[in-house]
């Protein structure tokens, strides 16, 4: 009687361990396809990344430009329309004057007045 | 006598930093600088030229007279504490030297050398209207 309880015991060992391997496998087996995605997510997100950096790199290169231009474009350094700032510092360095003698004047940062007007008048000066 | 020239159409305005009194100075540029980020260049630039507040050349004026503006106050100390604008600053300089500017005040009118007297200036600036005016027509 003990050794066909062994002998049981042991092939319910084996059976365990064979059922065991085989679900592993099967788990593994699942998880490769989605072990095998991840790098490719991760390429992907990569290159999306550099793609977004050299877009990105552009995108300031051509900031840089337009910083560059009005000075390029003038000759003599027009240094209004809110260079040196971002979109929203534009936006918000530019509309019309509402205080004061220049009340209603259209502005730019540190030029005010109509944008196509003939005469630019240029005053360098010193608070103090 | 110049906002009549701008309020007319005939000519727009631009001021530019040309710092020639030192530390105070570029401080007060780099104020109103900072300010124009958040749309209060001209008031700063009343504040300090118009009305003289030698207060207001400190850390603590400039911070007053943002707070009476309505600034966003983190920002604007960010922005002076960082120099933001210092490139700026730097290229009305060299921009100023490069015109031959001398001293301040010095104006141009069209790229040419503005007159000191008022009057004269005002009929440099109806010459050029009428030049530009000319050229367009």
């Amino acid at each position: 009687m003990t050794r066909p309880l062994q002998l049981l015991a042991i092939a319910g060992v084996l059976l365990f361990i064979s059922l065991s391997s085989a679900c592993g496998s099967g788990g593994d087996a699942e998880s490769q396809p989605s072990a095998s995605e991840t790098p490719s997510s991760e390429r992907a997100y990569r290159q999306a990344s550099i793609m977004q950096q050299q877009e990105g790199s552009v995108s300031e290169q051509g900031d840089g430009e337009q910083q560059a231009d009005p000075v390029a474009e003038h000759g003599d350094g027009d240094l209004g329309d809110g260079e040196g700032g971002g979109e929203d510092l534009e936006v918000m360095a530019s509309g019309e004057i509402d205080f004061g003698h220049r009340i209603g004047l259209p502005f730019s940062r540190n030029v005010v007045g109509d944008p196509d007007a003939p005469v630019l008048i240029v005053e360098y000066s010193d608070y103090q | 006598m110049i906002e009549e020239a701008v309020r007319s159409g005939l000519a727009r305005y631009e001021y530019r930093h040309f710092i020639v009194f030192g530390a105070a100075s570029e401080f007060a540029a780099m104020a109103t600088e900072c300010a124009g980020d958040q749309g209060a260049w001209w008031e700063f630039k009343d504040a300090y030229m118009l009305e003289g507040l030698a207060r207001s050349f400190t850390q603590a004026g400039a911070l007053d007279l943002a707070r009476a503006e309505g600034l966003d106050l983190d920002q604007f100390s960010q922005c002076l504490d960082n120099d933001a604008h210092a490139d700026r600053l730097l290229l009305m300089r060299q921009q100023g030297i490069a015109d031959g500017v001398t001293g301040t005040p010095t104006f141009y009118v069209n790229d040419r050398p503005g007159a000191r007297a008022i009057d004269a200036l005002l009929e440099q600036i109806r010459a050029a209207a009428e030049v530009a005016e000319r050229a367009g027509s």
